[in-house]
This record gives structure tokens, sequence and C-alpha cells, in this order.
């Protein structure tokens, strides 16, 4: 079995015995029934007492062939309103970044728990996306108006 | 000077160092004792502190040898300095007061490790043997042997026996785990049989009778497994079998052994008992191969119905009492049985007629099944389910092996029938444990969903049994309720449709088709009133139920499109238009019109006969200020999604006109209080327009006859929609004062404009061009300066759906309109910059006929995009060296266009310059290429590539005279130097290798290194 499957089976099995409360993650299914390792899907809750907060964020995550050597892929929907994600929805964070601050030693679970943090706390200096960024560095109003306005879209069914 | 102390200060400052809680008091005392520490007489004054009588000082003088050690190169002192750590060890551990003073002498002994690992090339003994050799006053170590001296030990050498041990693997595994290949050879050779002796003499004499030696001896013992595993994964040193690791385990096993039937007596064992489950857990998870031998009397032991395992059940964990005082010490229990079960967990499931395998699931159900509600009273059940969904994928991905091994049918069939009672048992108590109770704390949440990801796997393998039985369920207590209702029924109905749900939606991800046989278990709950049951008992306490049978009605779209499900739609209607109207529960509304929407989205054909009843909720919902944006907008997207599914023209512009009527009237009486409520409105019509979208393949949704149809109703537009759209939203968003100002209105008008334009046939949202630049102009002369990036936006998207339509002549004047009469707001701001960078750029890339021939292209554009080149803003400098990019490229450029620019490069001067425009550009981008930070020089290299695949000759004119300049001030730049690059770059031609060239070039330049290569 390749490494990547041996770590992305002991990553799965990991997140079962222990994961973040509010968070889920769970692999797709091949088009033969068979589970896509690779391929997952996952919902990141926003935090108490944030603007994210009351909403579950859906993201998926494409694991690549040399992965853990290379970081996997993650996105939220298309257009999702973030200063660090892109319009395509794919997320800038270093530690999804090979040549910044990913590690082979990296989690699923500090993968979502960063994600989390990065909702709240964008990264002014890694802007991905205009609108948001923008919004985030110049009218704040607007921007709080936008995160709570998405929350909703986003809002937890439990 | 760090090497002139007073002792006396000294003492002083460490007193008020361990007192004091100021930090910057704390910051001062440690800038004054850290350099007398690191000092030529640091380890002087380390040995004056250690006979302080503080036990502070004590611990300080410790730590000073630390920082002296690590300071100095001490190889040819060392001897001398072992000597006096052992002095000060042996003077502190002949004191009575031994375990207070543990952790001063811990420090030292690190010490003395520290030295042996830092210089083990001096030492010929390991400093164990050396610490208690001398301490016995043994002159000549080498001729000091531990074994043969151990049993006669006292209690305090056997202590610090174990804890050198500890001390010293423990920082072994601390250490970079390269070079360690002599240190784990040492520690083999020489320690490992050491402590293997020793235990093989308790082993026989039985562990001391001091709780506090025999708690030190299973650490060390912890210890030694965690370093095995680090020690043969860095090392060829190997730990087998035969090197008896087996007393490691005969240890801890004989601490499980049955001394008393006493529950008082096992609790003062407790926490010996306690380290011994942790230890043994830590060895099943990190090194099973060590107990391999043992495994059958660990099972005995933990499940045998005379073993410790019974024993320690039957006193502690069915103690009400007990089990509340000890939950740690249970959690700590339950773990190692998880860890002995997942090692045997092969042979459980293969044996389920076995009786000690019998024995063991007996004894895990009765744990599953632990009093009381999980996560506030009980979590055993809570760590059981690790295992469970570990057996249940044993059996999911070993069901060919098991079939192969039990050949006949009977037998197998059999075989598969215990398997399933056993977990349906399973599913039985765990269902149970998921209902609702009296405060619940909010991880119980994450408990169901835990529970409900266990039965998504058994339904793998038990598929529609467990479902049915859960269907089954729900009709029960649906006949319950009906007759004599409680509110635990309304739980227990709570928690079927939880897992009904979760399973539904597992099954729906993943694959459409089989949730086809799911239907008529469904149908049998739906049958028997579930909605409205739900619906009259549920009150202002159950939220619960609610949002679970909202959640469950958008898992079954599949049942709505059903025959049988069909006739369910009006109650399932009433119901959750019942949630959505009640404005105290925000939060049960959204879930509802997610639901609602979800059901639209999926069974419109099927919803039809809903229009009127939704209309009349819609209009209302139009009118109620109160209602929350989100679901005025969802619904409307709702009712337009039904009406479209019609595919009748008039019936959709009816239905369209009645919606826009009614916020035509709103418009009037909206005000400054109401103001995120306008913008509502307008959302509401970027809802209509959304809703009203064809999909891509019109030619599959129309028959020939019903496309024409449309086109020519939408062409007639009897109703007057569009000027309708229009007439609305520029009430809204112009003529309304406080929002023409808004930034988010302009939003939502652009993207109702935006609606129609890729629209292959005519529809409500497809206007004429002229009209969207009308409305436009209008705006960006009324709007803040935000919302101009909308209003670019909408023009870059027309000129990308539509810009065969638009002539050179129709660009002038939009340029005209919108850049030349503005160009001082598009100068003082950066992000107008980007977004008419932009725009151009999109215009070069589609249709540059439409820009590069127009006088205002050469006279302003131009110049510009030159100037966005200086910037160091991310989004302008990309979006600029994407401009520059596009024009040279002229991917669409007709041979006139590509003539045009190829002048304008070489021979057009730029703006107060005597230099050509493509001189200019490559001046400009270089400057900037070695300004910008690394994370930027991404968006210049295509620029330069493309400048040199289409003009090689310029370029390299240009770059070279370019460098010069730049560098006639830095030496370290030679013109060698500048022909050199040149040289490299034109050799590349413009391929991916002048990425590297150009990189290396920035590097240089800006004196740093590229960390990937460090």
């Amino acid at each position: 079995m390749s490494l990547c499957k041996t770590r992305l089976q002991e990553e799965r099995k990991q997140w079962r015995k222990d994961h973040p409360f509010g968070f889920f993650a769970k692999p797709c299914k091949a088009p033969d029934g068979s589970l896509d390792l690779t391929q997952w899907t996952a919902g990141i809750p926003g935090k108490a007492g944030t603007l994210w907060e009351d909403a579950v964020y859906p993201i998926t995550i494409s694991f690549p062939e040399e992965y853990p050597s290379k970081p996997p892929k993650v996105k939220f929907p298309a257009n999702f309103y973030h200063p660090n994600v892109y319009p395509s929805g794919t997320i800038c964070l270093s530690i999804l970044n090979e040549e910044q601050d990913w590690r082979p030693a990296i989690t699923l679970k500090q993968i979502v728990l960063g994600i989390q943090e990065l909702l709240d706390t964008p990264n002014p200096d890694s802007p991905a996306q205009e609108p948001a960024w923008k919004a985030f560095s110049k009218d704040r109003t607007m921007y709080d108006k936008k995160v709570k306005e998405q929350a909703k879209r986003y809002v937890n069914a439990g | 000077m760090a090497d002139e102390w007073n002792i006396d200060q000294v003492v002083e400052n460490i007193e008020l160092l361990y007192l004091t809680n100021d930090s910057d008091r704390v910051r001062q005392i440690q800038s004054y004792l850290l350099p007398l520490q690191k000092s030529a007489t640091g380890f002087e004054l380390g040995q004056l502190l250690l006979q302080h009588v503080s036990k502070s000082c004590k611990y300080f003088g410790a730590l000073t040898h630390t920082i002296y050690i690590n300071t100095h190169l001490i190889v040819q002192v060392s001897n001398a300095i072992i000597d006096d750590i052992i002095a000060l060890s042996n003077n502190i551990a002949t004191r009575q007061d031994f375990d207070s003073n543990l952790f001063i002498i811990r420090k030292l002994v690190s010490n003395l490790c520290l030295l042996y690992l830092n210089h083990i090339d001096v030492y010929g003994v390991d400093p164990i043997t050396t610490l208690l050799g001398r301490s016995r006053g043994v002159v000549d170590i080498s001729n000091f042997n531990i074994q043969e001296t151990f049993p006669t030990f006292s209690e305090i050498e056997i202590a610090l026996f174990f804890i050198c041990n500890s001390i010293l693997i423990e920082d072994v595994c601390k250490r970079d785990p390269a070079n360690l290949q002599k240190i784990h050879a040492s520690i083999h050779a020489s320690v490992f049989p050491n402590v293997n002796a020793s235990l093989s003499y308790f082993n026989c004499k039985a562990l001391p009778n001091s709780k506090a030696l025999t708690l030190l001896i299973l650490d060390c013992i912890n210890s030694w497994v965690i370093y095995i595993s680090v020690a043969e994964n860095g090392s060829d040193q190997r730990y087998t079998e035969n090197d008896d690791c087996q007393q490691l385990v005969t240890a801890l096993l004989s601490q499980l052994g049955i001394r008393s039937q006493n529950a008082q007596e096992l609790e003062s064992e407790m926490e010996v008992l306690n380290k011994t489950f942790t230890v043994l857990t830590e060895i099943m998870e990190t090194y099973p191969r060590i107990v391999a031998k043992h495994k059958q009397s660990l099972a005995s032991n933990l499940f045998a119905k005379d073993g410790f395992g019974s024993l320690f059940m039957e006193k502690i964990i069915s103690s009400h009492e007990l089990s509340e005082e000890y939950s740690s010490e249970i959690e700590n229990f339950v773990n190692l049985l998880i860890a002995y079960l997942n090692s045997a967990i092969i042979y459980i499931s293969r044996n389920l007629y076995e009786p000690e395998v019998y024995q063991i699931l007996d004894v895990i159900l009765g744990l599953t099944n632990f009093r009381g509600n999980p996560i506030s009273e009980e979590r055993v059940s809570e760590q059981l389910l690790s295992f469970w969904e570990e057996f249940v994928n044993v059996y999911i991905d070993d069901s060919d092996n098991l079939e192969t091994m039990l050949r006949e049918k009977k037998v197998f069939d059999q075989f598969v029938e215990t398997r399933n009672s056993l977990l349906l048992s399973v599913s039985a108590i765990y269902w149970q444990k998921i209902r609702y109770f009296a405060n619940s704390p909010p991880e119980f949440v994450q408990y169901r969903l835990q529970v409900s990801e266990l039965f998504i796997l058994l339904y793998s393998l038990l598929n529609t049994s467990i479902y049915s039985t859960l269907c089954k369920n729900v009709q029960d207590k649906l006949i319950e309720c009906q007759n004599s209702f409680s509110r635990n029924l309304l739980l227990d109905l709570e928690a079927s449709l939880y897992l009904i749900y979760k399973v539904t939606d597992d099954l729906t991800f993943y694959d459409d088709d089989s949730t086809k046989e799911l239907t008529p278990f469904i149908n049998q709950f739906f049958s028997h009133q579930l909605v409205e049951t739900i619906e009259r008992y549920s009150t202002s306490d159950t939220d619960e139920i609610n949002i679970t049978l909202l959640n469950l009605l958008s898992a079954i779209p599949f049942f709505f499109k059903s025959d049988l499900g069909l006739k369910y739609l009006s109650p399932t209607f009433n119901f959750l238009f019942s949630i959505i109207l009640n404005p105290g529960k925000r939060r049960l509304s959204l879930i509802g019109s997610k639901t609602v929407l979800k059901i639209c989205q999926d069974s419109k054909e099927k919803l039809v006969e809903f229009l009127p009843t939704l209309e009349l909720i819609l209009l209302e919902m139009i009118k109620n200020v109160e209602i929350d944006f989100v679901i005025r907008e969802r619904m409307v997207n709702s009712f337009i999604s039904i009406t479209q599914s019609l595919k009748d023209p008039v019936r959709m512009g009816e239905n369209i006109f009645k919606i826009l009527n009614q916020i035509n009237l709103q418009a009037d009486i909206i005000n400054e209080k109401i103001e995120e409520y306008a913008v509502s409105l307008l959302s509401c019509i970027n809802e209509i327009g959304k809703a009203s979208q064809l999909p891509e393949d019109v030619e599959d949704y129309y028959t020939a006859a019903q496309s024409a149809q449309t086109d020519e109703y939408w062409t007639q537009d009897p109703l007057g929609i569009k000027t309708s759209i229009l007439n609305v939203t520029a009430l809204l968003s112009l003529k309304y004062e406080p929002l023409a100002q808004h930034t988010i209105a302009t939003e939502k008008s652009c993207k109702i404009l935006k609606n129609g334009l890729n629209e292959p046939i005519n529809g409500p949202f497809r206007f004429e061009l002229p009209v969207i630049f009308n409305y436009l102009i209008a705006k960006i002369n009324k709007c803040n300066l935000p919302s101009i990036a909308f209003i670019f936006n909408l023009i870059e998207t027309i000129v990308i759906s539509n810009g065969a339509k638009l002539t050179a002549q129709n660009m002038d004047e939009l340029i005209e309109k919108f850049f030349v009469e503005k160009k001082q707001l598009f100068e003082s701001e950066v992000d107008l910059i980007t977004t008419a960078i932009s725009m151009f750029s999109t215009i070069l890339e589609r249709f540059p006929s439409l820009l590069v021939g127009l006088p205002v292209f050469q006279s302003e554009i131009l110049d510009f995009a030159l100037r966005g080149l200086k910037s160091h803003e991310s989004f302008l400098i990309r979006a600029t060296a994407k401009f520059w990019t596009n024009l040279i490229v002229l991917k669409r450029g007709k041979a006139n266009d590509q003539e045009i620019v190829q002048n304008i490069m070489i021979h057009k001067l730029s703006l107060g310059s005597e230099k050509s425009l493509g001189y200019t550009l490559v001046d400009n981008a270089i400057v900037s290429f070695i300004d910008n930070p690394r994370s930027h020089l991404e968006y210049f290299y295509q620029l330069f590539r493309n400048l040199i695949g289409k003009y090689p000759l310029h370029f390299k004119n240009w770059l070279r005279s370019i460098l010069i300049e730049v560098f006639k001030f830095r030496s370290r730049f030679t013109i060698q130097y500048v022909d050199q690059l040149v040289s490299k770059l034109m050799l590349t031609r413009g391929h991916r290798q002048a990425n590297d060239v150009l990189k290396e070039f920035w590097l240089e330049c800006n004196n740093l290194v590229d960390y990937k290569t460090v």
C-alpha cells in the first residue's frame, strides 16, 4: 500500500478516535462504491463568540498522491467570503502551502483547527480575493455584515 | 562583570524569582542571573547554591549546573564535576526527606546523564552504575556490578536506580534522532541488562511494599517501552524476546493479581493500578510485540469471571459512588480493555462461538450499557464507540475472508445471524443512549454524531434490517403518542428520527440510487402522521425534535418525488411554513427555510399545486419587515424555481409580476430605519433572476416549440416586467438617496443586471446592452467609491459574455463616460486602479480590437497601466502584470491589432519620455520586480517570458541598457554580470527556465537566499 494510503487510513482512524467538537470529516465514495480516502468532505464550525458562530462551513479536502510529502488542497465552496480564500474556494493558509509551513506530520485535526482559526483571524498579508480583503481592510462594517449573512446561509442544523 | 557575584545577593534574587508574579520583575531577575550561570564561575556558584538550606536555591544550583554544562566544553573537568554532583546527590539522598527533595535529585541526575550523553566517548561506564558505585565508595567503577549488588540496595538506592534509568532514556528520546547510534548501543549493552535483572529479581521476590517505589518502577517501565520503540526505529539495536523484555510485562501483570476481594483494599491500591493500566495500554498501543507471550494471561486477568477485571468491575465500576470517584481510573481501565480488544480484534470477530470470546463480548456489552447519561454521567460508552466501529469495520473489510473460511452456506448464515444479533444489541444500547435528557451538555451533540456514524457503518453490514427497525420504531411511537402522549415518547421518537436522518443523509451523499429502497420504510411512518403528530405535540422546549424533523425532511427529496411520498408534501409544507413564520425561533426558521429551498429545488415539478399557498405566504413575507432577509430571499427563489418548472412563460410572467408588484409597493414605504429591508428587496429581485436562469443545455430542457414560445413571450414582454425590474432596481439603488451611496445595494443591482447576460434565449432578465449601460452611467455618477468596483465588474462580464455585440465606438464612449471623465477618482484610490486595469485587461484578452485602436488607449490607458507597475499592492501588481502580458500576447488579436501593438511597443514614445513604450515598460517592470516581495514574483514571470518570446532583440537591448543604468551605483553588478544575466535569460527563449533565472536574479539583488536550497 502506498505511503499516502497508509497515512490516510491512519488519519481516518485517528479522526474517528478523537476529533474536535462540532467538526465533521468523512472520505467520499469512489464510483465503484469503495471509499476514496483521497477525497474528503468536512465541516468547520465557526468559533463561538465570533462573527462566524452558529454555522458549519463545508470544505472539501483533496489529498495528492505525494501526500504527506505534499499538503492536501482544501476548498470552501466557490465564492466563499473570506480574505484568504480564492474565488475558486481554495484556502490560502501557510500550513497548507508546501513552500511555507506544511510539514508531513501535520494531521487532519490540525488542518481543520487551523482553518477554523483562520476564519476569524484572517491574514491581511495574504489576500486571496479582493472583495473580502478590501472590506476587511477598509470597511469593517460591511465585512461584518457580509460574514454574518454568510453564516446564516450555513446555519448549523445539528 | 558576570564572574563577580555576591552569594547573598544571588540567593535573594532566586527567592524573589520563585515568589513574584510580576513578569517584568521575573525578566529582570533572569537577565541578572543567567550571565552568572553561564560565566566561568557558574559551576562554583551552582555548588554553593546546592549547599544552601533553601530548596529553591538548591534546585537553582542544579539548574545552574545544567546551564554551565551546556555552555562550556568541559570534557577535561567532567570527572571532577561527576564527583561533585555525586557528592551533592548523596548529600541530599541521605537525608530523610528524600521524596521532598526528589525534584532536585532529578535535576542533578539529569545533569549527570547530560554529561554522559554529550561525551559518551569519554566514559567507559554508564552514569547509573557510576552514580550507584561511587555512592557506595567504589573507587574502580569498572569492578562494580549492579546486578550482583542489587539485592543489597537500600530503598533509596533502588529509587535512585529507577529514577536514573527513567531520566537517562527519556533524555535520549528528547535528543535529535540522528547520531544516536553509539548511545543506543551503549544503553542496550550496559543499561538495559541491569534494569532487566532488577525487574527479574522483583518478579521472583514480588515488588517492594512501598507504594512510592512501585510507582517509580512502573514509571520506569513506561519510559523503557517508549525508549525501546525510539531505539528500534532509530538504530540497529533490537530488544527481541530473547532480551527478556518479558520482565517488563511480568512486573506489570503482577500488579493485576488479585490480592484481596475487598473494595477498600482495591481503593488503597488504586494509584498503582491506575499506573499499571496506563503503562499496559501504552505497551499494547506502541509495542504490542512485547505482550505477545502474555496475551492469554492478560485476557484472563481482564475478562475471566474470576480475574482482576471482573473484580474491578464488580467492586468499583458497579458501585455508583465509587465509579464517580474513580472515573479517571475507570477510563484508563477501559482504555486498556480497548487496547487489548484492538490487538485481538480479528480473532474475536472470527470466533464469536468461542466461550472465551463470548465472555469478552459479554463484558464489553455490559460496559457499553454503563448506567447513566452519556457525557454528563458516564464516558465509558463513548470510549467503547471507537472499538465497536473498528469491530464493524473488520466485518466490512474481512467479508471475503470470512466467506472463504466458513465455506458451508449453513455455517456462514448461522455465523452472520449471531454476528447480526450481537450488533443489533450494540445498536439498541446506543439508540437508547442518544436520547436527549435534561440539561444535556453541548458535547452530547458530538456523542450523538459519533453514534450516528456507528449506525451508518452498521447499515452497510445490516442493510435495511436496521433501517426498517428504526422506521418501525418511529411508527410504533407515533401510534403510542396518538393514544397517550408523553414527553419521553417524543424523545424516543427524536432519537429514532435522528438516526434515520443521519443514515439517509449519508446514503444520499454517496449514492442516490440506493435511496429508492428506503422509500417504503419512510412511508411507514409518514403514513402514521409523522409531521402532524410532531407539529401537534412539540412545544417551545422541544426544538430538538423540530430540528431533527427539518433535517430529515431536507434529506428525503427522493421520497417526496416518489408516488408514495407525494401526498405528504402538503402537511410537510404546512409544518415548514409554521416553523418559518415563527419569529421567535430564528435558528429554526433559518433551517426551515433551507429545507423548503432544498425540497423546492429538488422536487420543483411535484410542487406546482403549492404555488397558490406559497404565493400567499411569500407576498406576506415581502410585506413583513421583521422576516429574516435570508428566509425571504430563499422563499422567492423557491417560488420562482417551482414556477420555472412549469415551462410556461405566461405563468412565469404572471408570478414574477406579482412579486415585483409587491416589491414595488414596499419600495414606497422604505425609510432609513429599515435600510437592510430595502437591500433585501433588491436581493429578492436578484433571487428572481437567479431562479429564472435556464439550465446550460437549454435544448434538452425545452422543446423547440417551448423555446420559441418563451423567446417570443419575453421579446413581447406583455406585462412590462423588464421595465418593472429596471424601475424598481433604479428606484431602490438610485433614486432612494441612502441606498444610492450603499455598496451592497450597488452590488445587488449589478447582480440583477448580470443574471440574463448569458441566457441563450430571451428571458425576464435579458436586457438590451444600452439599457444596462444607461443604468450604469447613471449609477457611476451617483454612488460611493467602493461601488465602482461592482460597476466595472459588470462591464467586464458584459465584455466576456456579449463582447461580440460591442463595437470599438461603443467602447470608446464607455471609456469616456466610465474612465476618462472619472480619471481623478481612479488616480486617488489604489483599489479603483486595480478595478480599471482588470477591466482593460479582460478586454485585451477577449476582444482586443475593441481597445487597441482607440486613441484613448494610447493617450490615457497605457500610461495609466505603466504607473500601475510601480505599486507593491498584490492585487494591483497582479492585474497590471496581466494587462501587459495580455497586450503583448494579444491572443485574440487580428493582424491589424498585432501591427498596432507592435508599433506601440517599438516606436511609440511613452508620455514625457524619449524612450519607446517597450523600453519604459521593461524599465518599470524590472524596477518593480526587484522591489516587490517574493510572493509577487510569480506575477512578473509571464510578462518577462512573453517579452522575450515576442520581442527578443528589442527586449535584449532594452534590458541590457536598463540594467546597466539601474546598477550604475552597485559595483557588485558589473557590466559582465549584466551581459551574463541577459544572455542566460535570452537562452531560455521565454520558456519556463526563465522563471529560475529571474528568481536567482531577484535573490541576488535583494541579498537573499532560496529557502528551498538551504
